[in-house]
């Protein structure tokens, strides 16, 4: 059976950057978190999640986002979300005000950039 | 023979026997050396040789020690007298004590004194025993085992005793080696089914709008190399295979393991057929003592029905219409896997409408040998006419009409693939288990393009069902399987999707399940919750754009 979704991490410098591609449901989305979580380090300023490649999400992957918010403020560290504006998950992110509690910039490049 | 402990001396024969000594010396021989005996088992020829051999010669005890060639011992195997030997599994090295001496040199030993001898089995000085007399068991001059016997009482053996249990001992000899020849076969029979049987999938893929099945039926007397395989690949893909390693036993089923592996591998990389073919061709070239293939590999895509197929040296796909029409895929031929340098694959496509089946089969299934190939594949398509109810009854359709007794000289595989049909309504049965979640949007989204919906129409649909049979899945109570259901139907551009589940309320439990319900209200033209002791039942209904 094929993975629902790859995850590829990358560290550059202080910024994490976590590549999703496939779909997020509530089958995957604490795994792909707890492995997430797991690549930060304490030399770690921010993370950058990119969803460019993901086709589906849920609200199971909204709330891991809003974990990752949480978590991330107590350690002190920036959260941003790397989000093409005419992504297939705009919709559900927008529902759920995610791009309100979560800068989201278009691409990785900005996302990277915006984290001081 | 030798004589060892106390240094008496063996006698030999006491004077010549009376008429009826010599009756009851020619029963003996007779009683010991039965042609009858060796239509026993093992067990038994020994058990009834060793209640025999301590009738005639009148002694306490008497038990066989078998040789274990790998660890160089004895292992006791049959007794009387001393049933605590195998019992215990008392194990003796060659060379060492009384047995292991007596195989060691290979000849006959007498002990009348076991209080001072070299006796290494305490067993046999617990019983008490005073003599002993011992032979080789020796087949083609090879050692397999010992035979000794034992009294309580002094006693002093005669080489005519001797040579009785030689008699004996000979009798039992070749049945021991023959059976532990068997024993051996079996075993690797066996390990080699189970290696088999192993390397194939246990569980078929749950492929959604697609029913498929498989069949593996071992060869009567060796295993094979024969395997299958299902992927579910990316998209609405299905990957299916086959494969025929030449050859019989364990390497082939070794072989066919790695090739099964390397199959996946490529497949699952997303390589079409003719790709993982060439790959899988080169793979072999790199495997020691590699050996040849035969093996088609297939693409289809559920939602078109377009299959593309890729044989090496493989018989041809056959397809069954949902009308129950049977023909040959008329494929382009490449060679065999490992049979040529450089050799290139060749792709056919062709579609499958709902209903349509193929399947791929190893040449077991028409047993190739002595019939003119036409001939074969002439009956093998007549044996799939006919309309079939599902996968699983096309395999037995053909696995009747072909091979009836279940039982073939070479090994069997099949797997059959049929898309379904696909009438107005989708009705789906899901286990109350996350991973379901996934099989429920490609299902989904197969019905709505088949309904005319476009990517917004697909993609809000799809939110809210997932949101719907999510709420399903958390409110399924544990323990015991629980399952919910989905049914979408479509009247007038408009989609109504009611999922139900079986598990009592409960209110959504923080901002997530809150989360739920605003995406489904937000997706839907129209979404009711309908909360009962049995279950909840949400019904949604929306307009499709065709956007």
């Amino acid at each position: 059976v094929i993975q629902l979704a790859r995850l590829q991490l990358r560290t550059t410098g202080e910024v994490v950057v976590a590549e999703i591609t496939g779909e997020i449901d509530m089958s995957n989305a604490t795994d792909l978190r707890g492995a997430i979580v797991g690549a930060l380090t304490n030399h770690t300023a921010g993370l950058v999640v990119d969803l460019a490649g993901v086709t589906y999400l849920d609200s199971a992957a909204i709330h891991v986002i809003y974990e990752l918010r949480e978590q991330l403020a107590n350690r002190g560290l920036q959260l941003r979300l790397a989000v093409p504006p005419e992504a297939p998950t705009q919709v559900a992110l927008r529902l759920s005000g995610v791009p309100d509690a979560v800068p989201t910039l278009a691409t990785v490049a900005e996302a990277e950039a915006s984290i001081d | 023979m030798h004589t060892r402990g106390t240094g008496q001396v063996l006698l030999g024969a006491a004077g010549e026997p009376s008429l009826a000594e010599a009756g009851d010396q020619l029963l003996a021989v007779y009683r010991l050396s039965d042609p009858t005996l060796s239509e026993l088992s093992l067990e038994r020829l020994l058990d009834e040789l060793l209640v025999r051999v301590q009738e005639i010669l009148s002694v306490d005890t008497a038990a066989v020690l078998l040789l274990d060639p790998d660890a160089g011992e004895l292992v006791a195997r049959a007794a009387k007298g001393i049933e605590e030997e195998v019992e215990q599994g008392v194990r003796i090295p060659v060379g060492r004590g009384f047995a292991g001496r007596i195989a060691a040199e290979r000849t006959p030993i007498f002990i009348p004194d076991v209080d001072h001898a070299d006796v290494l089995n305490p067993l046999l000085r617990a019983a008490g025993i005073r003599s002993m007399l011992g032979v080789p068991l020796i087949v083609q001059s090879k050692v397999v085992g010992v035979l000794h016997v034992g009294t309580l009482h002094p006693r002093t053996f005669t080489s005519a005793d001797a040579a009785l249990l030689q008699l004996a001992a000979g009798r039992a000899a070749p049945a021991i080696e023959h059976a532990q020849l068997f024993d051996a076969l079996d075993r690797e029979h066996r390990s080699a089914v189970a290696l088999q049987r192993s390397l194939l999938p246990d569980v078929l893929p749950l492929v959604p709008e697609t029913d498929v099945a498989a069949r593996y039926l071992p060869a009567r007397d060796e295993v094979g190399g024969d395997w299958y395989d299902v992927l579910e690949l990316q998209g609405s893909h299905v990957g299916v295979a086959i494969g025929d390693v030449a050859g019989h036993g364990v390497r082939a089923a070794a072989l066919m393991g790695q090739l099964r592996t390397g199959m996946r591998a490529y497949a699952l990389e997303g390589h079409g057929p003719a790709a993982v073919l060439g790959l899988l061709d080169e793979l072999l070239q790199t495997i020691r003592g590699r050996g040849m293939a035969t093996a088609a590999y297939g693409v289809i895509d559920a939602e078109t029905g377009a299959l593309t197929v890729a044989s090496a040296g493989h018989p041809p796909p056959l397809l069954v219409s949902a009308d129950g029409e049977a023909r040959l895929l008329d494929i382009r031929p490449s060679p065999p896997l490992g049979a040529l340098p450089f050799a290139s694959f060749h792709e056919t496509t062709t579609t499958l409408a709902p209903g349509d089946a193929v399947v791929l089969y190893t040449d077991g299934l028409i047993e190739l040998r002595d019939v003119p190939l036409a001939e074969t594949l002439e009956t093998l398509r007549a044996a799939a006419a006919g309309v079939p109810r599902n996968a699983e009854a096309l395999c037995e359709q053909l696995l009747d009409a072909l091979v009836p007794t279940r039982a073939a000289d070479d090994d069997v595989a099949l797997v059959a693939l049929r898309r379904e049909l696909v009438d107005g309504a989708l009705r789906l049965r899901l286990a109350a288990d996350p991973d379901e979640l996934r099989r429920m949007r490609r299902s989904v989204t197969r019905w709505l393009r088949g309904n005319g919906a476009g990517d917004e129409d697909v993609r809000d649909v799809l939110l809210a069902c997932g949101e719907a049979c999510a709420n399903a899945v958390e409110h399924a109570y544990p323990p015991g399987p629980a399952s919910f259901e989905l049914e979408a139907t479509i009247e007038d551009a408009t989609a109504t999707v009611a999922v139900r589940d079986h598990g009592g309320w409960r209110a959504p439990r923080g901002q997530n399940r809150g989360r739920g319900l605003t995406m489904m209200e937000a997706t839907m033209d129209e979404v009711e919750v309908l909360r009962s002791d049995t279950g909840t039942r949400v019904v949604m209904r929306r307009r499709l754009e065709g956007r």
